[in-house]
């Protein structure tokens, strides 16, 4: 059936009607694939937002870092973050410099990541403004050591970008990350993580 | 007696939580004030991480280095100001995120002049990235 219509639009008589519906097919088939590549492509944030939050009975704490990079493949669902662990900003100096040579070790341990994939892409329509609730399941990795994880994202997809959010927990001793004793009131076990992105269309 | 035993207990207290208290709450000295631990154009910096990024970050990670390159872009995002300087071909190039209160020295700079900065290297991504950063020097050669 494609090859005939092929052969008609290149080959067909040239009736005033033919014509017009050659061109009728021709459009049809050009937003077609445009609606397609749209929703196959991949949008990136090279300055993507990455928090995390403390709260122990003798202080709170909250480190942030805007210097993540993340890239979506609307296409797969499938999803990557990388951040650098010296990139997280604390307010008081010396605690950032014991997360650092203490906690994560970064001078080892230099970056966090995540890969993983939208389990509802079927329900997402990247090709048109809407908000969507993302499930994404994957792997993340800090310190060195691997954890599955499972989150929900809010997502809203604009005219050329996508914005998604979103808000889990994580129990810092299941990466290797001890607490000690003395400092266990200031700590907490399990930190609230936040993550938020702007996603801009990646150009080839 | 007892006033003087109650003195040379809390002076050395009072002196002790001064201290901590300083130490906890003091800010980084200033960048433009450090010395850096490497000099070095960004091509070499980028090679470093590209060749062997373990490497590269036991020895720049942490550490303060001045990087001499040439500025492609400068970039606002939001209250943060990123210079993004160039390799040669082949190259990555190195991201300068801009120490908070030096966005007015970085004005005027123009895409395509030579530039050192110094800060310090967190480590790499896409880029190799350099945090609190000051620009240090300026030229206007394009060539």
């Amino acid at each position: 059936m494609w090859s005939s219509i092929g052969a008609w639009l290149l080959n067909g008589e040239k009736t005033d009607l033919d014509q017009m519906m050659r061109i009728i097919l021709m459009c049809v088939i050009t937003v077609v694939l445009s609606g397609a590549s749209l929703a196959q492509s991949k949008y990136i944030d090279r300055r993507g937002y990455a928090s995390f939050f403390s709260s122990a009975p003798l202080e709170d704490i909250k480190a942030e870092n805007n210097q993540v990079v993340s890239i979506v493949d609307t296409g797969t669902g499938e999803i990557v973050a990388s951040m650098l662990m010296r990139s997280f900003r604390f307010r008081k100096s010396l605690m950032e410099e014991h997360f650092n040579e203490k906690y994560v070790e970064s001078h080892r341990y230099p970056k966090a990541t995540f890969k993983g994939v939208i389990r509802n892409l079927s329900q997402v329509d990247f090709t048109k403004p809407g908000s969507f609730t993302l499930e994404v399941e994957g792997e993340i990795s800090v310190h060195g050591v691997t954890r599955p994880l499972r989150v929900k994202a809010d997502a809203v997809v604009d005219d050329a970008s996508v914005r998604a959010k979103a808000v889990f927990p994580l129990t810092v001793r299941d990466f290797g990350i001890e607490v000690p004793r003395l400092v266990m009131n200031n700590i907490a076990e399990v930190v609230e993580v936040t993550v938020m992105f702007h996603y801009q269309l990646l150009n080839p | 007696m007892k006033a003087r035993n109650v003195l040379f207990f809390f002076i050395p207290l009072f002196v002790g939580v001064v201290a901590i208290a300083l130490l906890y709450y003091t800010e980084r000295p200033v960048m433009s004030n450090r010395r850096p631990d490497y000099t070095l154009t960004a091509t070499n910096l980028s090679e470093a991480f590209a060749i062997d990024e373990a490497r590269a970050n036991e020895r720049y990670g942490g550490k303060v280095l001045e990087v001499n390159g040439r500025l492609r872009e400068v970039i606002s995002d939001g209250d943060a100001l990123v210079l993004e300087i160039s390799g040669e071909a082949g190259t990555t190039g190195v991201s300068c995120y801009l120490a908070k209160g030096n966005e007015r020295r970085a004005s005027g700079l123009a895409t395509g002049q030579m530039i050192t900065v110094r800060g310090v290297c967190n480590g790499a991504l896409l880029n190799v990235v350099l945090d609190r950063c000051v620009v240090i020097e300026r030229r206007k050669d394009r060539s």
